[in-house]
Parts: structure tokens; sequence; C-alpha cells
């Protein structure tokens, strides 16, 4: 007999892999889903990382037009937003760890939003260094 | 809220699987992360004038001893890191035992081949200076 609800209708059963962590709305799924997604995202940029990093063994020439590659604006841009997926994955990675370990649970909704204000607040410095504003 | 303490309560996929020696190991190496992560990018983008480093800082940069230990600390720390979350996410994928070896074989291995290319690197790099 399958399992039923105390409404009486058939229990859902669990999702599983990425459809399980979309599961919910409350901000701990939120947080949990948050991290999963930028730390795929920082592992492929990882590789291209590696890769781009090749061109190093091959002498300064190569290595030039890597710097004149990235002279481009739209690369800028996009790199910039590498570094919101670091310090979003970071600071809420750090936010779980706390929470995780029993401090500040209470206090987790406030942790969040002073995460993504301090994310925010750094990547806007941190775009401005990178296009020369500052 | 109180939903929101249970979720949070809850152990994660990789403490229910892995133990909870894994998760700290996540944590503590995610804390490192944060130090030397953010050494990287500021020493290798944010001090440089024109935001990367040319061939010749770059090979000048390694050979350094200490920044050569930094960065290589830098390597395991991130890719252990990277290894462990990619673990919990393919073990969130609810396989069996014999699945979830495969994919801490798996893992490892990847691990093991990223950090000697990236040692491999590192070392032709600075052995140009």
């Amino acid at each position: 007999m399958s399992a039923t609800t105390r409404a009486g209708r058939p229990a859902r059963r669990p999702l599983r892999g990425a459809a399980g962590w979309a599961r919910g709305r409350h901000l701990g799924s939120v947080a949990f889903l948050t991290n999963r997604v930028t730390g795929l995202l920082l592992i492929a940029y990882l590789y291209l990382h590696l890769g781009v990093l090749y061109l190093l063994t091959e002498g300064s020439g190569s290595w030039a037009s890597v710097l004149n590659l990235f002279k481009n604006h739209w690369l800028l841009a996009l790199e910039s937003l590498l570094i919101l997926f670091i310090l979003v994955h970071g600071l809420n990675g750090l936010r779980l760890a706390l929470v995780g370990t029993g401090v500040g649970v209470r206090h987790q909704r406030a942790w969040f939003t002073a995460v993504a204000w301090v994310s925010v607040s750094l990547y806007v410095v941190v775009v401005l260094a990178m296009f020369g504003a500052i | 809220m109180i939903a929101d303490l249970k979720e949070v309560r809850q152990p994660s996929s990789t403490q229910r699987r892995g133990g909870a020696t894994t998760w700290i190991m996540q944590v503590v190496s995610g804390v490192l992360l944060v130090v030397l992560l953010g050494l990287h990018i500021v020493t290798q983008h944010f001090v440089v004038k024109g935001g990367l480093r040319d061939y010749a800082q770059v090979v000048s940069y390694l050979s350094n001893p200490v920044v050569l230990a930094v960065e290589s600390l830098f390597v395991v720390v991130l890719i252990w890191h990277a290894m462990l979350g990619l673990r919990a996410i393919l073990l969130d994928f609810g396989f069996g035992r014999r699945g979830q070896a495969w994919i801490t074989y798996g893992v490892t291995a990847l691990g093991a081949v990223t950090a000697a290319y990236s040692f491999w690197l590192i070392a032709t790099i600075a052995a140009n200076g």
C-alpha cells in the first residue's frame, strides 16, 4: 500500500538530485541551492582558468594575446560575474557553516540579508576597480 | 520561520552520506579558501597596473619561494574543496552504495589529475624565471 498524507492524498515521492535542491521555498533551501549552483559554476571556471594558464608555458607571445583579449570590456564584465559568484559562494558558505554548527541559527534570515548586502557592495567596489573608476 | 530552522538543522547530504568529517573538512577548506583565494585575487589582479600581470611579472612573482609555497597550498585547498563539493552534489542524485563508491573514486582521480596538472603548470612557469 502506498504512503498517504494526513489529508489522504498520496505522498509525493522525494525528489532526487538537482530537482531536490529546488524543493521548498524556505530560506535554507534558497541558500543551499545558491551555493550548489555557484559552486558548479566555479568548478567549471576553475578548468577554464587552468586551460588559459597553459598559455603561460608557451612563452610571452601567447600570454600577450591573453592580455589583449582581456582588454575587451565585455570579457571584463563576464569576469566580474565570476567575482560575484565567488563572493556569494564564499560568504553564503561561511553563513551556512556558522548556522550548521549552531551559531546564530535564530538570526539566519538577518545573516542572509547581510551576506547579500556585503556581496553586492564588494562586487560594486570590485567592478569599479576593474574598470578603472577607482 | 520554524520551517527555516528545520531546514538548517537537518544535516546536509554530505553529512548523511559521507559523515560529519567530510562536512568539517569542507568548512575548514572553505575558511582557508576565503584567505588564500582573496590573497590570490588581490596579488594577481589588484596590485598590478592594468589588472593582469604580464609574462615577465608572472614568472618573477612565482620565482619567490614564499609565493610558490602559498600558491601551491592554494591549489591543494582549492582542489580539495572543489572535489568534496562535486562529490556532495553527485551523491545528492541518490546512487546506491556501489555508485557512491565509484563517485568517490572518480572524484579522487579527477582531483589528483587536476592537482598534478596544476603543479606541473606552476613548476614550468617558475622554472622560466
